[in-house]
Formats: structure tokens, C-alpha cells, sequence
């Protein structure tokens, strides 16, 4: 018999001392790449997103958008390799988010843009200040979050606590970035008086110059005498807020004035801007106090390719050594976050499914081959892993939940080669018709090429996954690389490995001596009595045919009926949420506040919940999620973040996403109530996007897009199951405009830019400068404003004064440095803030956003549900919209409307996957026609594929889960397996006809010969499945593989050898 | 040191190729809260709302029923069912014995008259002690 290239391996390892050698140092690289690979929860997502924000002082949104945002896109839209380019025209400044492609080398795009930014600059209208370019990256997320709370302390006493923390964290090597949110500054305030300014003759701008030139130091220079040099320094930075007061204003009657005598000035807690509290909720450890807290978040990024969890224990174990010392008795540190143990968990969790999957499946090996053949298999597979582990740090990768998710993928693909080869060593050894060790080579020469090429075929339906592109495409690449690789090691391992195994620990077992006779089998018997009838009778197999197909009818159905809904991928159960609050726009601090504590109050009966933080005025610590929704720019008085965080995930029955799902009218009915709108947001499972549901509504006029974007609002409220809907429009908030008379102004001798000065100091504050040799780690601003209770109202505002200038006043009668009433000079108009305007790739939008939860899930639903009533709207000029799903509008002048958020990242995948699984399928057959060197062969192998839907679809509907991106691979990966056992099938009865036997035999024996590897094989994938249907998101892998397989394999065994049988008895 | 136990464990993992699927033991979620204790609170008055002259009116408290706490400044309001809660609040200037509320606050809403520092959140106040004395705002 030919050995082929599987049986000269074979020979050469089956009794080499360097096999055993080889084993043993796969096995420990393997294990010390496993320790050096870092771990992190999330894999490593190369987004290259970058904010630029251009100011432009003064200009409203509109002319923002046309002077400014408006020439910046149509440059950066240039650039090669830009993706999507957003951009928002607020008042005073615009922000543009330009977005590259997935994977795109971040550096490169932040010198190009630059270049680019730089090349344009001269265009822009005076007044337009430098750009600020700041890139976003998966690893400015918080892998931990500490946060300091206490009964007896405040904000200020938090921050400084958090600050002297933060200074000696900073120590630790590979930390990235260290934040804290929330507390209150220290602050120098001069409190100006209004009454007395004007008494004294003096103005904020005047106090401001003082401040700063007296606040200035400067080495002068030396002299030179006696061969020694003196240095002399001038002047005295401002030390203390005494010197601060001591600071000479202006002259009144013939005396100083002094900064004291006009304002009041305090060294202390800067004027509240935030509110941060921690209340312990229902489920909290044991001993935590009731009631809120103040509370003060510091925030530890780390650096890139470090891992999590080191990173996380050396920071916690320095702040378990600086309490009591630098960490007063009073403030209690408690860590709100900590990824670096939940992607040690989830490793931990990984790898524990990783064994009991390996052991499950040697446990079913066990049954077939006894327990010589288990071990054989239980030893080939640790090889395997620890050389694919071993690829997974030289490639950089971590160890994260996919990449770790690729190895369990495997687990039941990669046993299958040395099960083939054990199984026929087996076989071969049962037969006794060879000397042993002949008998092993030969078993390896008769199924090595079939398993080689089968190999291949498994390689290449895994394989396209990797050209998924957009955002799901880190998510999807480790799970290709790592599969294939795997299977090629497994390759290795069964050629090289598997015979030395099987040869020393597979036994001869002595006794009956009669002759091997494949008929006297129970399989053939099976086989037999199935198989002779229908291959007789032509009406049974056209009825077995037909039944077949009714299934697969019967199973695709499922789809359209919703049986089994699409989704592309399901919420993970994790051990947090946020609660985003936003109110109508103008809403004061304290309000903001109140709502946010009504909602945490809430929130904490809930019995699964832990702990809530809320922040008002400042956001909370952000997380991949956040990063991509822009939610580090949410700082405002209208906006709150409730951070919740839930018990951990093994002492609750709950998944997050059920607890999110109800919570969400409690949470709801609390916002409801303050006109809050109030969302519960969850860490989703794969790639964020502005939001699941999101419309972008185009049109020609502002108004138009927002007419139009209120009717598809108000259907996405209406539509049940469609929850938390919102839109990107800010509400009306009241301005008051304060015109300047020219006239009267110029009369009296005062600048409109003066007043805007005065203005702008005495009621949103300045800093003047900065107190210099302090010991804080702040810098401590001195800030000149009025005091909160001298700014509440108009009244307020027409009592400040302002100085004349004298000297340029066309009256020339006028004194310089009279303080004339603003009230004088002003005339005040309200009016509306003008909204923010949005704009993404060129055009103008406006967003409708919203989540899907309770009856539908799925946003894809929602959506066809909406799309029936949104393409009846009546629009004004008798206009109607039909919602586009993947292409931007051609054209700007009617009202448009596209569906993005999920559906835009599920399409991508759905097209790419299916275009992958086209590919596949091409691939396939190639490779079996090169290999049976027929065109009709591979097409009879490749019916097991379709055969596979008969028990997916089926199995999604049973379970009553969604049909995802997961399952699908778990289809694709399956056409290679259901293959590969049809090419064992085909090319055992080849091989016997070969031998000279009748078709109708040929087909009976290779069936009842190869039923078992095959059954194996599909065993150890099904039953290595089985410990993911409990993971939320790869649950839909686990039932594709599973059901498929079983189905796909019973299918297999009957439905091919049939076809073959008259496909080849015509050409007889 | 915690890195240092995991790697062992995973080495025992990976030597052992064997890990049992322990199942988490899931301790009884602590009991919520404490009975909350029923005060006695010396009045409950109103927030009121004062006409005032130009743009529109203000909320004022009595001055007494307002404390600080570090640089925040807040009352105690009595919700529906008689529960203290601590609300900051952003005050203004001091109108006679009280004070202009800015924000934080909104009109007939029940504040504990003189803040008494005894007083916690999720005490209550029970109905009779509920008197609602207009008088002692003026």
C-alpha cells in the first residue's frame, strides 16, 4: 500500500526518541507563553478615532457649521484610509470625529490628519483658534476605579485624599492614565462685592490686571563683583490668599485700595460644580453603612500590552498601603471596578470549559476506544493548545474572552485528527492481519491523506472569517487565526504524536484468533438493514429524499415565522450598568441632582444591585461603550450618570440584561416625573454604536429634519418594545441677549468688549492666575466672580458697573474712571439657544435614537415593524419617506431617512459572513476535486451542508434563543466538518471498490466502517460544545454546533452514501 | 501575591488538565435595611415661593432649616410616606430669617424647620408631627 505523506511521518516518529522530547517542550512553551501572554477582558481594538475640537468664540452653531466644520470635512474626507467623519456645531466651537478605518496604524492617521488640519488652517475666518486634536483608544478606559468615600468628609477633603493617591500610583510601572472625578477643587476665590467696587472706583477687569502683574517673579540678572557673581531676582509670586488680599487695586481718597477691601477672598473648596455620591444598595457586603455618601472616583488606565489584572493587583496593593498614612482614617477606599479581575474571572471561567470540554470528550473516546485510546487523545490535545497559545503571544495577542473563546471553539475540532488515526490503529490492531508496528503505519497511510485533506477543508471554512471588516472585525480575527492554527497543530500532532502514543499504549489484545470479518459487526448489521432497501428500491430512497427535504423545508421556515429571530449578538452578563440622565437643557445643578438621587435611591433596593454612584455635573468613569458614544464629554448641569454596579454574577440568578430590563421602569417612572430623560445603559457584548436603534433623518432645512425626526420619534415611542427612545435636539433653553448700544456706549467711553470682559468675570468667573509653592498636587487657581447669591437674575446683572475709559469718549467732559450702570448701556432680549447641529459624511442629520427591549429584542423587527408606519407618514408637500438601510440618501433636497446604531455593524457582519461562507463552500470544492480529481464527487459531499440547517434552526427554536453572529459561525464551521466526514465516507468506498468490491457492498461496508470515527468525531464536537450553552453569547455557537452536528451526522450517514450510490450507478 | 496564587492554580490546570465545574455557593443576600426610626421633628414647613419684582419670583426656607456640609450647602425635605431626605440645594442671598433657594427645591415641598443633626436619612416623621406651620416662614 502507498504510505502517502501521513505514513512516511508516521514511520519516521512512530519509534524516534526525539517524539517524546518534542511532546514534552511543546507542552512547556506552551505553558510559559500562557504565563507572559497579558490578560485583559476586551480584546485589543485598534478604533483610530480622533476628536478635533476647533474653537471659534462667539460664532453661533450655523456659521460654525458653514465657516468651519463644513471646509474641515470636505478636506478630511481626503485623507485616505477615513472611514466616516462626523462633526457637531455647537455654539462657540465645533467638534469633528474623524473615524479611520478598523486596524488602520493610529500614528499614521494622527500625522496625517494633522497635516492635513495644518495645510487648511490659513482658510479658516479670523477668530478660529488652534485645533485641539485628541485621539480616543480602547485603552483610555478605566481598568479600575477606586472610589474614596466617608461619613465625616466632603468633596475637598476627597479630592486632595484621591490626589495624593493618584501622585504615588503614578509609580507603578506600565499605569497609563490616572484620573479623578469628581470632589472639588482647591480654589483662591475672590468673591467680588458689587456695592463696594463701585464705592471704591474700582472694576473687575482692573482687579484682574492687578492680580496678574502683581503675581510675577523674574530672575533679573547678576551682578559681578569681588569674583563673585550675585543673581537678583524681582518681584513675589502670590503665596497665601492673604497676599492675594493684599494685592493694591487702585487708589480711593488719597489711600490704597487693597483686593480685600473690595471682594472677599477665600482659600477653600472651589464653588460647587458636581455632585458625586456612593450609596450601598441591597445586595452589599456585609457591614457597609446605610445612607450616601460624598464620594470622589480615581480612575487607572493602563498601558498598552500590559496586563489587566497584574496592573490591578499592584495598584490595589499600594492603596492598601497607603491607608492610614497618605488615606486619612475617615475615608474608606472602595473598588468600584476592576477589570483586571473580571477578565481574570473570565479567563479563570474560559479555561475551566476549556478542561471540563477536553475531559468530556476524552470521557465518550473512553467508551469507544477503551481507556488506552481516551489517553492516547487526552495527551494530543494539551499539545495542541499550548503550541496555539504559544502563536497567541509571538502574534501579540491577550488572552481575552475571544481570543480564549477560539480555543474552546476548537476544542471538539482538533481531537477529531488523532481520533481518526487512534480510531484506525485501533481497528488496524483488532484486525491482527499486520505485526504491530506495520499494522500501526498502514493504519496511518489509509486514513493520513483523507485526514489531511479533511483538515484543510476545516481550515478553509474557518479561514475567510477574517476578512469580516468594520468594528466586528477584531472581535471575529483571533477566532479564524486561532482555529486554523490550532488544526494544523492538531494536524501535527496526530501524524507525529498520536502513533507513538497509540503504539505504546494501545494493546494487542490476545484471544480470538478467527479472521476480522467486517460483516459480523453490529454497525454493519445497522447499516445494512437501513441502507439495503432504500438502495434496492428506488420509490424508499425518493421517499427517504423527500422526507429530508421536507425537514429542511420544514426547518428554514422557522426563519420567516420568527420562531427563531436573528439577532447578532446577545447581551453578556456582566456586573454593571449605567443609568444616563439627561434633563431638558437649562435645568439647574441641584435638580440634575435630585433626580439622579431619586433614581439611585431606587436603584438600591433592588436586590441583585451592590452598590450605585451617581454623578451630576461630571460623567462617570467611562467604559468601551462609553468611549464610542462620545459619554467623556458629557459634563453639564443638565446631565448625570448612575454608575450601578450589581452583585458578582455566581451569587445572583439574574443576568444584567434582565435586571437592566427591570429596573427600566422604575427608573424610568422616577425621570418620568422631573420631565428626566433617564436611560438604562448596558455594556454591550460586541462593538458599541451611538445607540441599538438610530435614525438618521436627512433633509434639506433644519427644520424639515427636525419635523420629520418628531414623527419617527413619536413612532418609535409607540411601537412597543422600542424603550428609551431619544433624540440628538436639545430642548429650548432661555437665553438672555444682551445688546450693547453703540451710542451710548461710546458716549460714555466704554468698549463693548469691555463690558463683555466684565461680564463674563462677574458671572461665569475667571482665573486670574495661580497661587505658586503650594504643597498640593493641584494647581491652585485664584478665581475672580461674583458670589452665587449676587448672580441669580437680571437685576443682578444691570447692577454691575463697568469703568469709563474717558479718554476715547467723544464727550470729553467725562472723567476717565467713572463706573457707569451696565443697565445704561444694555438692552436685553431673550431668545432660544440656538441648537447644536449635526452632521455625519458630508451631510446634515439629525439623530432619533433608541434600545430595544422586552417583546423585541432584536432591533432588526423593530425595525421592519416601524418601517410600515414611518413609509406612511405624510410629510408637508405631500412628501413620503421610505427608510434606506444601507446607503446614505442620493440627494439632500427631500427628506430621507437611514437606519443605523446595531443594524448598521449586523448588516456588515451578515454580508461578510455570507460572503465568507461563499467562499468557503468555492474553496471546498476545489480542494476535493483536487483531490478526487471529479466534478461531480465534491457535489455529493457537499449535501451534508444544507443538511446541517435541519438541526440549527430547529435547535435555535428549542432553546428559544436568537439566531446570531456566533451561530453562524458555528454553521460555517460545521460545513467543514459535515465534509470532511463525507470525504471519509467516499473515500473509504473508493478505496474498496478499488479493491475489487461491488458498489451496493463498497457503500454497506464504508457506512459500518467508518460510522464510528465519524460518530467520534461528531461526538467530540457536540459534546465539547456543550459547556458554551451556557455562556449568553456564544450560546448560539454551542447550539449550532450541537444540533447541527447531531442532525447533520445522522443525515450524513444515510443521505450520501444514497447519492453517491446513483450518481455512480448511472456511469456503471 | 494574588497574581502569584492564580499562576499556580493555572499551572495545576494545565498539568492536571483536569477542573471540576465547582458550582458557586450563593450566600443569602444581606437584608436590605434597618427599620427606619420615627423622629420627632420640631415642625415641617413648606418651601415657599416670594412674587418678586422684573423676572419672575424665588423660593425661600427659613434660614435655620438650612446646613453646610463642606462647601455644599442643603436642607432636609420629609417625602410623601414621612422619609428624611438630605437634598443639596444652591442657595442665594438671606431675605429676613430666610433664604432664597436657587435650585434644588421646588414650591410646598416639607423641610425640616431647624436642621437638627440627630436627624439621618430614612428617618421618618410620622403624620401627627407633620404640622405644616406657615407661620414660621414669614
Amino acid at each position: 500500500m502507498n504510505e502517502g505523506i501521513a505514513g512516511k511521518i508516521a514511520k519516521q516518529f512512530i519509534n524516534s526518541k526525539i517524539t517524546p522530547l518534542l511532546m514534552v517542550a511543546s507542552l512547556l512553551v506552551g505553558i510559559i507563553a500562557t504565563f507572559m501572554t497579558p490578560r485583559e477582558e476586551e480584546p485589543q481594538i485598534v478604533v483610530p478615532m480622533v476628536d478635533i475640537f476647533i474653537p471659534y468664540p462667539g460664532a453661533a452653531p450655523s456659521e460654525i457649521e458653514e465657516r468651519v466644520a463644513k471646509p474641515f470635512e470636505r478636506t478630511l474626507t481626503e485623507i485616505q484610509g477615513v472611514d466616516y467623519v462626523y462633526s457637531t456645531s455647537l455654539p462657540d466651537f465645533a467638534l469633528v470625529t474623524v473615524r479611520y478605518d478598523v486596524g488602520a496604524n493610529t500614528e499614521e492617521s494622527m500625522v496625517k490628519l494633522w497635516a492635513t488640519l495644518m495645510k487648511n488652517m490659513d482658510k479658516m475666518p479670523a477668530g478660529v483658534q488652534m485645533p485641539l486634536m485628541k485621539k480616543v483608544s480602547i485603552d483610555d478606559v478605566p481598568v479600575l476605579n477606586l472610589t474614596f468615600w466617608g461619613k465625616d468628609t466632603d468633596p475637598y477633603q476627597l479630592r486632595k485624599a484621591a490626589l495624593d493617591v493618584a501622585d504615588e500610583l503614578k509609580k507603578i510601572p506600565d499605569i497609563g492614565d490616572v484620573e479623578i472625578k469628581g470632589g472639588l477643587k482647591r480654589q483662591v476665590r475672590v468673591l467680588l462685592d458689587k456695592e463696594k467696587l463701585l464705592r471704591y472706583n474700582v472694576s473687575a477687569p482692573q482687579i484682574m490686571r492687578q492680580i496678574q502683574s502683581a503675581n510675577s517673579q523674574i530672575t533679573s540678572g547678576d551682578f559681578t563683583s569681588m569674583n563673585r557673581e550675585v543673581i537678583v531676582r524681582t518681584g513675589k509670586f502670590l503665596e497665601s490668599a492673604g497676599e492675594v488680599g493684599s494685592v493694591v487695586v487702585g487708589v480711593y481718597g488719597g489711600s490704597p485700595v487693597y483686593v480685600r477691601d473690595v471682594a472677599t477672598v477665600v482659600d477653600g473648596a472651589e464653588e460647587v460644580d458636581n455632585y458625586n455620591f456612593l450609596t450601598w444598595g441591597a445586595a452589599a457586603p456585609e457591614g457597609m453603612p446605610e445612607g450616601e455618601y460624598p464620594a470622589v472616583t480615581l480612575t487607572v488606565a493602563k498601558r498598552q500590552g500590559t496586563d489587566a489584572s497584574v496592573l490591578a493587583g499592584k495598584v490595589v496593593a499600594k492603596v492598601d498601603q497607603l491607608e492610614g498614612s497618605v488615606i486619612p482614617e475617615n475615608i474608606t477606599v472602595t473598588q468600584t471596578r476592576n477589570y483586571g479581575e473580571t477578565a481574570t474571572e473570565k479567563v479563570f471561567t474560559l479555561l475551566e470549559h476549556l478542561s471540563i470540554a477536553v475531559v468530556a470528550v476524552t470521557i465518550v473516546v473512553g467508551f469507544f476506544l477503551g481507556w488506552r485510546g481516551a489517553l492516547v487523545n487526552f495527551m494530543s490535545v494539551p499539545i495542541t493548545f499550548a503550541l496555539t497559545l504559544l502563536v497567541y503571544f509571538l502574534f501579540d495577542y491577550s488572552l481575552n474572552r475571544v481570543t480564549l473563546f477560539a480555543l474552546i471553539f476548537v476544542t471538539g475540532i482538533v481531537v477529531d485528527d488523532s481520533i481518526i488515526i487512534a480510531e484506525n490503529i485501533h481497528r488496524h490492531f483488532a484486525m491482527k492481519r499486520q505485526p504491530k508496528l506495520q499494522a500501526a503505519i498502514t493504519a496511518v497511510s489509509e486514513v493520513g491523506n483523507p485526514t489531511i485533506l479533511a483538515t484543510f477543508t476545516v481550515i478553509a471554512a474557518v479561514l475567510p472569517m477574517i476578512f469580516v471588516s468594520g468594528l466586528m472585525g477584531p472581535y471575529m480575527s483571533p477566532m479564524p487565526i486561532g482555529a486554523s492554527l490550532a488544526m494544523i497543530f492538531s494536524l501535527l500532532v496526530a501524524l507525529i504524536a498520536t502513533p507513538w502514543l497509540s503504539y505504546r499504549l494501545l494493546k494487542v489484545e490476545d484471544g480470538g484468533h478467527e479472521e476480522y470479518d467486517i460483516t459480523k459487526t453490529s454497525y454493519y448489521r445497522v447499516f445494512n438493514s437501513i441502507l439495503s432497501p432504500l438502495i434496492d428500491s428506488g420509490l424508499k430512497r425518493w421517499m427517504a429524499f423527500g422526507v429530508v427535504g421536507l425537514m429542511l423545508v420544514g426547518a428554514i421556515a422557522l426563519v420567516p415565522l420568527k420562531a427563531v429571530q436573528m439577532k447578532m449578538l446577545p447581551f453578556d452578563n456582566k456586573n454593571e450598568f449605567q443609568v444616563i440622565i439627561d434633563m431638558p437643557e437649562g435645568t439647574a445643578l441641584e435638580e440634575t441632582g435630585r433626580v439622579a438621587k431619586e433614581i439611585s435611591a431606587y436603584l438600591r433596593t433592588v436586590p441583585e444591585v451592590e452598590s450605585c454612584q451617581y454623578y451630576v455635573g461630571t460623567n462617570a468613569p467611562i467604559n468601551f461603550n462609553g468611549l464610542v458614544r462620545h459619554y467623556y464629554l458629557r459634563r453639564g448641569d443638565n446631565m448625570a450618570d448612575v454608575q450601578v454596579n450589581l452583585i458578582e454574577k455566581g451569587h445572583r440568578s439574574l443576568q444584567s440584561h434582565d435586571i437592566a430590563k427591570k429596573v427600566r421602569a422604575g427608573v424610568q417612572e422616577v425621570g418620568g416625573k422631573y420631565g428626566a430623560n433617564a436611560k438604562i445603559v448596558e455594556i454591550p457584548p460586541g462593538p458599541p454604536v451611538l445607540s441599538t436603534l438610530v435614525a438618521e433623518i436627512y433633509g434639506p432645512t433644519e427644520k424639515d429634519r427636525i419635523e420629520v425626526a418628531r414623527q419617527v420619534k413619536k413612532i418609535f415611542t409607540e411601537t412597543p418594545g422600542v424603550v428609551d427612545v431619544d433624540w440628538l435636539v436639545e430642548d429650548d433653553q432661555e437665553v438672555y441677549e444682551l445688546l450693547v448700544d453703540q451710542v451710548k456706549a461710546a458716549s460714555r467711553g466704554v468698549s463693548v468688549e469691555q463690558i463683555a470682559q466684565t461680564l463674563r468675570m462677574s458671572v461665569a468667573g475667571m482665573d486670574v492666575g495661580v497661587l505658586h509653592g503650594q504643597p498640593d498636587r493641584e494647581q491652585v487657581a485664584i478665581h475672580l466672580r461674583l458670589p452665587k447669591a449676587d448672580r441669580t437674575s437680571l437685576k443682578d446683572l444691570s447692577n454691575i458697573f463697568v469703568q469709563s475709559q474717558g479718554m476715547g469718549s467723544m464727550t470729553t467732559r467725562l472723567r476717565a474712571g467713572e463706573m457707569i450702570p451696565l443697565s445704561e448701556l444694555v438692552t436685553i432680549e431673550k431668545t432660544i439657544q440656538d441648537k447644536s447641529i449635526y452632521r455625519k459624511d458630508l451631510h446634515d442629520v439629525v439623530y432619533v435614537t433608541a434600545d430595544v427591549a422586552g417583546i423585541t429584542e432584536s432591533p432588526v423587527y423593530a425595525m421592519l415593524e416601524m418601517d410600515k408606519k414611518i413609509a406612511q407618514l405624510k410629510l408637508p408637500g405631500g412628501l413620503s419617506i421610505s427608510p434606506l438601510y444601507t446607503s446614505l440618501p442620493d440627494t439632500e433636497s427631500k427628506p430621507a431617512m437611514k437606519w443605523d446604531g446595531e443594524w448598521q455593524i449586523t448588516f456588515e457582519v451578515f454580508r461578510d459572513l455570507g460572503t465568507a461562507f461563499a467562499v468557503v463552500l468555492v474553496i471546498i470544492y476545489l480542494l476535493i476535486v483536487g483531490w478526487f480529481q471529479s466534478f461531480k464527487t465534491p457535489l455529493i459531499m457537499m449535501i451534508a451542508i444544507p443538511l446541517s440547517l435541519v438541526g440549527i434552526i430547529p435547535g435555535h427554536w428549542i432553546h428559544g434563543a436568537f439566531f446570531t453572529a456566533t451561530s453562524m459561525i458555528g454553521m460555517i464551521a460545521l460545513a467543514g466538518i459535515m465534509v470532511r466526514n463525507s470525504v471519509l465516507l467516499i473515500d473509504f468506498i473508493q478505496i474498496r471498490r478499488n479493491e475489487g468490491e461491488g458498489l451496493k457492498q463498497a457503500i454497506i461496508e464504508s457506512a459500518a466502517v467508518r460510522t464510528r470515527p465519524i460518530i467520534l468525531t461528531s461526538g467530540a464536537v457536540v459534546i465539547g460544545s456543550v459547556v458554551m450553552l451556557f455562556d449568553p453569547i456564544f450560546q448560539g455557537l454551542a447550539i449550532s454546533m450541537i444540533w447541527g452536528g447531531v442532525l447533520s451526522t445522522a443525515l450524513t450517514l444515510v443521505v450520501v452514501p444514497l447519492v453517491y450510490y446513483m450518481a455512480e450507478k448511472k456511469s456503471n | 501575591m494574588s497574581l502569584k496564587k492564580t499562576n499556580i492554580v493555572f499551572a495545576a490546570l494545565l498539568t492536571l488538565l483536569f477542573a471540576g465545574c465547582g458550582g458557586h455557593e450563593s450566600p443569602a443576600p444581606q437584608a436590605a435595611s434597618s427599620p427606619a426610626e420615627t423622629v420627632s421633628v420640631e415642625g415641617l414647613v413648606a418651601v415657599r415661593a416670594v412674587e418678586g419684582e422684573g423676572n419672575g419670583g424665588y423660593f425661600v426656607v427659613p434660614a435655620s432649616a438650612v446646613f453646610k456640609e463642606g462647601a455644599m450647602t442643603g436642607v432636609l425635605v420629609s417625602g410623601a410616606s414621612g422619609r428624611i431626605d438630605v437634598r443639596w440645594i444652591s442657595a442665594g442671598h438671606a431675605v429676613g430669617s430666610n433664604v432664597v433657594v436657587l435650585a434644588g427645591l421646588s414650591e410646598g415641598e416639607l423641610v425640616v424647620g431647624s436642621y437638627d443633626p440627630a436627624l439621618r436619612e430614612g428617618s421618618t416623621v410620622t403624620k401627627s408631627q407633620a404640622v405644616t406651620e406657615e407661620d414660621q416662614s414669614k
